[in-house]
């Protein structure tokens, strides 16, 4: 393994001892997803087949994206940062370890509902579905570094603003209604969201109406995922050492 | 001897405000360099820039030969820094943050075991080793700070106001460790303090910084020897009596002594008197003369050289 692999692995084992692997953390990455789509579901006819991709997408959106808009506030406030920065790590690295981070929290919090969906319908890919959580939680894992851009010392300040970007997505994705059945405007503005492409990936796999070919689903989140990796960079380069 | 650290008109501005202006100097291998300040001098930038966490406005810095825009991770690896407002994490024990400093350096498990160990045995931690560190004392959790700062042996060690608000014991401690690491191993040290005592007992150059400048730079004995002005004859007396005010008024009748004098000072009881001088023995003789015609006894003479902080106190107040 690379000395860069290594430290970045550091940075991770140091954020899941102290950020993800907490019990009320791990607990409320599986409950609330989960009651959110109940909540929008409930007295609507639908099937449990129906309800799996959404709360799969829905997990792995909130999950990888969670707590890392946190950690940078968190760290500048707690007065780790200057430390970390101190050490030969380049910002890059430390980056990478939070995306990192995020994906691995987000992923493993997804397979519980994939796994559960397993019993209950049956998939035309598991593979792809796979791929999709795989490549998602690392998209809203970046998403959520992205937005920990944002130079403040108040972890509540950059919750905000994470809530004020990832509640909106969710809405207009298609998570609780297809976005086939969307009408012109909302499907236009879905475009832009690139959980809208997990969920049409999702619904794919589970043999349910998809309106875009999965490969190109994919490739725009792919896409995304390059932008918001290099926004995170650029911005973290420019704000990180603002913050001390 | 060989240059560890080579700054060159290095200068920070922040938002218009020049934090450290136009600095220069150089610091040998083995030494122990002290930056004093008062608060907001621009002790804390400078050294952030010498670490490499926030990057100069203009000028140069070279550590190791090596320039720190083009070597900074090289950089890194070889130098240890204690931040003046860092915190170990909270929610760790002391042993996982130390192995978290050793794994950035990158230190085989052998060693980063053995080190740590032995680290937490010489700063008194041995026992706390597991315990979480938000249950740690403020010296607790420095003592911690300086063993993750030390986990990889640098050459060149960065302190920035390592013992500000710490007990005794964690004070003395930690400076006979730098003390130690200085002469055994030959770590250069580079320490910004605001306790001139401190720079007084550790350092072999001190520099004067205000205002983002260097006002003076010199060992703590030259910078004594420049201000001798500020040496004083202090005379105490057996009793309190009202006729010791009169002495610098007697002492100013007598011209040559007046152009001795550079201040007095009369203690708040009325029986010592101190006056700074740069010839204290000179002034002997007029004081014993006043003391004898007024039937004032003399319990004690005594004459000081300047300390460092009236050195500093004078410099930071002439502005250089």
């Amino acid at each position: 393994m690379s000395l860069t692999v290594k430290k970045i692995f550091v940075i991770v084992r140091k954020n899941m001892k102290i950020y993800y692997l907490k019990a009320p953390i791990i607990i409320f990455g599986i409950i609330f997803p989960f009651f959110l789509f109940l909540a929008f579901s409930i007295g609507r006819d639908v099937s449990v087949a129906y309800l799996f991709p959404g709360i799969i997408s829905i997990t792995m959106f909130f999950s990888s994206s969670s707590i890392g808009p946190a950690i940078p506030p968190w760290e500048t406030n707690m007065k780790t940062l200057e430390r970390i920065l101190s050490t030969p790590i380049s910002i890059t690295s430390v980056v990478f370890g939070d995306i990192i981070s995020g994906f691995l929290y987000g992923f493993a919090l997804t397979i519980v509902p994939f796994l559960l969906s397993i019993f209950y319908t049956a998939l035309q890919s598991y593979a792809v579905v796979l791929l999709a959580i795989i490549l998602g939680s690392f998209c809203f894992s970046s998403l959520g570094t992205l937005i920990s851009t944002y130079p403040t010392d108040t972890p509540s300040t950059s919750m905000m603003i994470s809530s004020l970007v990832r509640f909106p997505i969710i809405f207009i994705s298609g998570v609780f209604i297809s976005v086939n059945d969307l009408p012109a405007a909302g499907k236009y503005i879905s475009f832009i969201s690139p959980l809208t492409y997990i969920v049409d990936i999702i619904r794919f796999s589970f043999g349910q109406k998809n309106f875009m070919a999965i490969w190109i689903d994919f490739l725009v989140v792919f896409l995304f995922t390059i932008l918001f990796i290099i926004s995170s960079l650029l911005l973290h380069k420019k704000f990180l050492p603002r913050r001390l | 001897m060989d240059e560890v650290i080579r700054i060159n008109k290095l200068t920070k501005v922040f938002n218009g405000l020049v934090a450290v202006n136009n600095v220069s100097f150089v610091i040998n291998e083995g030494k122990i360099f002290g930056l004093l300040g008062p608060n907001g001098a621009g002790k804390t930038t400078t050294i952030r820039m010498l670490t490499g966490i926030i990057e100069p406005t203009s000028g140069d810095i070279e550590i190791f030969g090596l320039n720190i825009k083009k070597h900074l991770l090289e950089i890194k690896e070889k130098i240890g820094v204690l931040p003046e407002l860092a915190n170990p994490y909270m929610d760790l024990s002391a042993w996982e943050n130390i192995m978290i400093m050793a794994d950035l350096y990158n230190l085989d498990k052998k060693v980063k075991i053995s080190r740590a160990n032995e680290y937490l045995e010489l700063f008194g931690l041995s026992e706390f080793r597991q315990k979480k560190v938000k249950g740690f004392s403020k010296g607790m959790k420095q003592r911690l700070q300086i063993i993750m700062a030390l986990i990889h042996e640098p050459r060149l060690l960065f302190l920035d106001e390592p013992t500000t608000g710490l007990d005794i014991q964690s004070v003395k401690l930690i400076r006979d460790i730098i003390k130690e690491k200085n002469v055994k191993e030959k770590t250069t040290i580079f320490l910004t303090t605001h306790n001139i005592a401190e720079a007084s007992v550790l350092c072999d150059r001190v520099a004067i910084m205000d205002k983002g400048k260097i006002l003076i730079c010199d060992s703590p004995i030259n910078l004594q020897k420049i201000f001798t002005s500020t040496q004083s004859l202090e005379i105490m007396f057996d009793t309190s009596s009202k006729d010791i005010s009169f002495i610098p008024e007697y002492l100013s009748s007598r011209v040559e002594a007046k152009e001795l004098i550079s201040g007095i000072e009369i203690s708040k009881d009325r029986d010592a008197i101190k006056i700074y001088t740069f010839d204290p023995v000179s002034l002997i003789a007029p004081v014993l003369e006043f003391s004898k015609a007024n039937g004032l006894k003399i319990s004690s003479v005594n004459t000081y050289g300047p300390s460092l902080e009236e050195v500093f106190l004078k410099i930071i107040n002439e502005g250089g």
